[in-house]
């Protein structure tokens, strides 16, 4: 045997002694080392075996060493530059000041390097390239790159603008910014972002500590382009190092390659944590995981005053919350498309427009839905599955099973949040189902209705229900036959009923059935429907208070469609229904908002234009705190309080509201649904009303193609066609607004709407005798005196005050003044009660009476009559004078034929200075004033 | 799959393969440590280094028992020859061309007291020698010292108990000791 392997024998061999030594305990080692049988030489390298195992300071007894210390770098030199001073590290490269000590000399910089070791041949190569790109990079608010390098050994250095300030989230709680300060400071950000994009760089690594804010205010965002350089970073750091980015996208987790979307997601957790103080998701969290609302996280982590929160959770409440989620969405599709429209959002938010925002998708919406009414979990996902299959009938057996036990009343409750739940997830439709993940609503819902009406089914009482709550979701989703059936079936299914209990939902289907009765174009059936089941609910001991209080509100919305608003019960109606509202326990704000909305209209209606404006007001309050839900709530009543300041004159802050109304609802509703054209007629009356007649076209055209595919023939054409007519009208196209007339009159006829009825035929006469056509005019405003003389409660609404003027204008024209004068005399009194500041209706009535008196040959009233209306006529305010344009022509031209040159100079001059070329291209106005000017100028 | 599970399943028949994972993991273990640098420690904790080279190469893949000896041998192995070779170079050893020097900071990676980058070499030497004698007490170090395994899982790796695999560091522990002395 060679040298070598008896070397290595023999410590074979005192290895196993060392080995069976260690069998024992310490103590008695020795000893029995002493008593063995052993070779010399393995005897004395077992000695020292023994002897070495007792040792504690061998090499293997520290641990591996430590990577350098940081001074280590200074003094070193890289390029140009001199390293100084350390004034930071993070997890792929340590920050250091440096100064230049090659031409330009003196500059001072951060020079970061990257420990991430060598670059080998292909990498250095990508690095080049992306410096290139890096330096090209030029923007106010991104750290500019000034210089780069490789040192010796192939570490990649870059060298940037030094800049002296704080992080963005820390800046802004260190002066206490208000919300939107905050949004705009990251709109800056957005805009450095948004120019990288556009230069293809994508920053990947967006976070406050990346983001710093100089003492002037000023944002700069730093480290563009070195994540993507990057080939392990703090993203594989394990849990022990706690390095879990909170603000990188989940996509990013699963190596996913790099996309704007991205950095839309770190401008959202940016954001986030600027308002919140914290970023979206814990260090422990899945990168999937929901965040927590904004606005309920504000004031966590920053101290706020008690104000101070209140008012900034108001505000960033609702349209923010949807925007920054909207941002921080899981799914990259489900982004923002860009910074751009990221940004373009948060515009909107800061100029209080409506955001696009999607409505969150509808299993966000599902888990709100289940923590509001807290349904049990079992129950809600069996609900979203069932829904999904299309097993309706199914899984509202098994929520009933569930109750059979239960008190009658909590039984109630559950069925109740059950068809809530349906109506809320249907409520608002949309018709971008998010790429096939919802499923297909009217499938389901025939499905279920399918179901529901087979009588081995369910039981009665669950029957019902099921076909009420569909019938109401068909209303919303506008398939309104359908809805009737369903409501119908309901109905008779609960008159049916010889149960021992009756369902305390057993009025649903019929107070569902009398808005669908006001869509459908019979509000006179409406009412009449509405009247029964009020005496008969009132008349019911145990009929459920919100039965009741539901009735009252519904009465007076089919009262407000059939045109007979102005009933006095309605308004006693009204005010009970949301006093009963306020009393409800638990709350029930949406349907408070409700019910406010109903007075507001009713009040609108009678003339109560300070209460409708409150009213209104509160219940867009309300249905705003509720957001993101309630927002076909929110719709209308932000439509109504427009109309109420539109008749105060107030038409910057009404447009305003109609275009919100109008976004609002083409964010709920498919395009050709029947809501969007029904806002955008109410749109358009406004526009006309402030002579905006391209806009009222446009509005008008897409109102009318909606409404003639969804509901051909129906009397709710009647509206948008009316005002296509004044439209037409006024632009001197006298066949087209005959044509419109006449159509809408024979679509009214088919609802028993009295007075609408005879606004078409004033309209329509006054048509005609523009047109040439006397006789049939003359015949015409016959018919609607008469009407007049039949409406009972005489002329108390703004409609019929306007027939009436209509009618007297004609008498007056037609030579037939005293015929004129009975009219105004009649309207007299409700003018009197007008509280507007400036009231065209009273203005045109003032000078009918002045020329009616004159044409009488009544002096006196005359006199008064013409001072009275020269008074109103020069005390208008200038920001008005518009809207009575018409008038000052009117009277300057009396003016004349009075001999009065002077008067008709000031009136002329007063109306001149309010001329638009609205007025100008409507031919009446522009002959007249013409003429006027001929005449006054001679 | 990824190249690294590709190459552990052949490597259990050809060690070419291996030697291939030894690379890989040879360069992802290098930049892991540059990646610590500065951490504040004193010490440099192993297990988080190839841990993290686990995730980066394999991702989720589960691992044949076998296999996963492999990957964790290399690695430790790998931990081992980026050590030594620093201390080499620090000496003043060159080894290869510009493209396979070491990167900056890990030249600055082992601090004073020298008297220990000498002992790595020692250390570096001695297990060579260990390796001759006792392959698994060899491997047992690297993958305690350089690869920074708990007991627990050189035991599950090597098919033993974990009384057995104590007591093979100890034995192996005794004999550098007396090598280096």
């Amino acid at each position: 045997m060679n040298q070598t392997t008896h070397d290595e024998a023999v410590w074979r061999e005192a290895d196993l002694v060392l080995d069976r030594l260690l069998d024992l305990p310490d103590a008695e080692r020795d000893a029995h080392f002493a008593v063995l049988e052993l070779p010399v030489q393995v005897r004395e390298r077992a000695a020292r075996l023994l002897a070495a195992h007792r040792r504690a300071d061998g090499v293997l007894e520290q641990p591996l060493p430590a990577p350098p210390a940081p001074e280590a770098m200074r003094g070193r030199r890289l390029g140009r530059w001199i390293i100084e001073e350390e004034i930071g590290r993070g997890g792929m490269a340590v920050v250091f000041r440096a100064r230049s000590v090659a031409e330009p000399v003196g500059q001072v910089v951060a020079l970061k390097l990257l420990t991430l070791g060598a670059l080998a041949g292909d990498g250095l190569r990508r690095f080049r390239e992306e410096q290139q790109l890096l330096a090209r990079l030029r923007h106010p608010h991104i750290a500019a790159l000034i210089d780069s390098g490789m040192s010796d050994e192939g570490t990649p250095w870059f060298a940037m603008t030094l800049v002296d300030g704080q992080r963005i989230d820390t800046w802004c709680q260190a002066r206490q910014l208000g919300m939107p300060a905050r949004v705009r400071l990251l709109l800056d950000v957005c805009a450095a972002v948004e120019h990288a994009h556009r230069n293809l760089i994508i920053h990947r690594d967006l976070k406050p500590s990346n983001v710093l804010v100089d003492d002037d205010g000023n944002v700069h965002l730093l480290d563009f382009g070195i994540a993507r350089l990057a080939q392990v970073g703090e993203l594989t750091q394990t849990h022990k190092r706690a390095l879990t980015p909170q603000y990188a996208a989940p996509e990013q987790f699963r190596g996913a390659a790099a996309s704007t979307a991205m950095d839309v997601y770190g401008l959202g957790a940016l954001l986030y944590a600027m308002l919140t103080g914290a970023p979206p998701r814990d260090v422990s969290a899945e990168p999937d995981a929901t965040p927590t609302l904004p606005s309920q996280a504000l004031g966590r982590v920053e101290t706020l005053a008690a104000g101070e929160l209140a008012r900034a959770r108001r505000e960033v409440r609702g349209d923010l919350d949807a925007v920054i989620l909207r941002a921080l969405a899981s799914e990259a599709e489900q982004r923002y498309p860009g910074v751009a429209a990221f940004a373009a959002d948060l515009n909107r938010w800061l100029l209080g427009q409506p955001v696009e925002a999607r409505v969150p998708s509808w299993t966000y919406r599902t888990r709100k839905f289940v923590r509001r009414h807290r349904i049990g979990v079992a129950a809600s996902a069996t609900i979203v599955l069932a829904l999904a299959g299309g097993v309706v009938g199914t899984l509202w057996q098994a929520a009933h099973a569930r109750d059979e036990t239960r008190h009658a009343l909590a039984e109630a409750e559950r069925a109740d949040a059950v068809r809530d739940f349906l109506l809320d997830l249907f409520s608002a439709s949309d018709p971008e189902h998010n790429g096939g993940k919802a499923p297909d609503l009217f499938a389901i819902l025939a499905n279920g209705a399918a179901r529901a009406q087979k009588p081995e089914a369910l039981p009665l009482h669950a029957r019902a229900e099921l076909l009420a709550a569909l019938g109401a979701i068909y209303r919303n989703l506008g398939r309104l036959k359908e809805s009737e059936t369903l409501l119908d079936q309901a109905i008779a299914l609960y008159a049916s009923d010889r149960g021992d209990t009756l369902s305390p939902e057993r009025y649903a289907p019929a107070l569902s059935r009398i808005p669908l009765l006001t869509s459908l174009g019979r509000s006179h059936e409406a009412v009449e429907s509405a009247r029964k089941l009020l005496a008969q609910i009132r008349a019911d001991p145990q009929a459920p208070p919100v039965a009741l209080a539901t009735a009252l509100m519904r009465i007076n919305d089919a009262r407000l469609f059939a045109g007979v608003g102005d009933d006095p019960a309605a308004i006693d109606d009204a005010l009970e229904s949301v006093a009963m509202a306020r009393r409800e326990v638990p709350a029930e704000p949406e349907s408070l908002a409700n019910k406010l909305h109903t007075l507001a209209m009713i009040q609108r209606n009678q003339e109560n234009l300070a209460g409708s404006e409150a009213a209104a007001r509160e219940a867009v309050t309300i249905f705003e705190s509720l957001a993101p839900l309630g927002r076909n709530g929110l719709r209308a009543a932000v439509v109504t309080l427009a109309q109420t300041l539109s008749e105060q004159q107030r038409h910057d802050e009404a447009l305003v509201l109609f275009e919100r109304g109008v976004a609002i609802t083409r964010s709920l509703y498919a395009a050709d649904h029947v809501f969007v054209a029904r806002t955008l007629n109410s749109y358009a009356s406004e526009l006309l009303a402030v002579g905006r007649f391209d806009d009222a076209q446009a509005a008008l055209n897409e109102s009318l193609a909606i409404q003639r595919k969804a509901q051909p023939n129906n009397a709710r054409l009647a509206p948008v066609l009316f005002n296509l007519a004044w439209l037409k009208e006024a632009q001197g196209d006298y066949a087209a607004a005959k044509a419109a007339l006449t159509e809408a009159l024979a679509l009214q006829q088919q609802d028993a709407n009295e007075e609408r009825l005879t606004q078409i035929n004033a309209s329509l006469a006054r048509v005609l005798a523009a047109l040439g056509e006397g006789e049939s005019a003359r015949t015409l405003f016959d018919d609607v005196e008469h009407a007049l003389e039949r409406m009972s409660g005489g002329l108390q609404t703004r409609v019929r005050i306007k027939v009436a003027l209509r009618l007297a204008q004609f008498r007056l024209d037609d030579a037939q003044p005293a015929r004129a004068a009975t009219w105004l005399a009649k309207m007299r009194p409700s003018l009197q009660r007008s509280q507007r500041a400036m009231d065209p209706f009273v203005i045109e009535a003032t000078l009918l009476d002045a020329r009616v008196a004159q044409a009488l040959g009544r002096q006196a009233e005359f006199s008064a009559a013409w001072q009275g209306a020269l008074g109103r006529l020069r005390e208008i305010r200038p920001e008005l004078r518009y809207f009575a344009y018409e008038h000052y022509l009117t009277a300057a031209r009396f003016a004349l034929s009075l001999g009065d040159t002077g008067t008709a100079a000031e009136l002329f001059k007063l109306g001149e200075g309010s001329l638009t070329a609205q007025h100008a291209a409507m031919p009446r106005l522009a002959a007249h004033r013409a003429e006027l000017l001929a005449t006054l100028t001679k | 799959m990824s190249e690294v599970t590709d190459l552990l399943v052949r490597g259990r028949s050809d060690p070419g393969a291996l030697g291939r994972v030894f690379t890989l993991l040879y360069d992802e273990l290098r930049r892991l440590a540059k990646a610590n640098v500065g951490s504040g420690e004193k010490t440099l904790s192993p297990t988080v280094l190839i841990h993290e080279a686990y995730l980066r190469l394999l991702g989720n893949a589960q691992l044949a028992l076998n296999d996963r000896h492999h990957f964790l041998a290399c690695a430790a192995r790998a931990m081992r020859v980026i050590w030594v070779d620093n201390v080499r170079r620090r000496t003043a050893l060159k080894r290869g061309g510009p493209n396979e020097d070491l990167p900056l900071d890990l030249a600055e990676l082992v601090p004073a007291p020298l008297q220990l980058s000498g002992e790595l070499l020692s250390l570096d030497e001695a297990l060579n020698r260990l390796d001759t004698l006792n392959s698994r007490q060899r491997e047992v170090v690297e993958l305690r010292y350089f690869g920074g395994l708990e007991f627990a899982e050189i035991a599950q790796l090597l098919e033993c108990s974990e009384r057995t695999a104590k007591r093979e560091w100890e034995r192996a522990r005794a004999f550098l000791y007396v090598q280096m002395q």
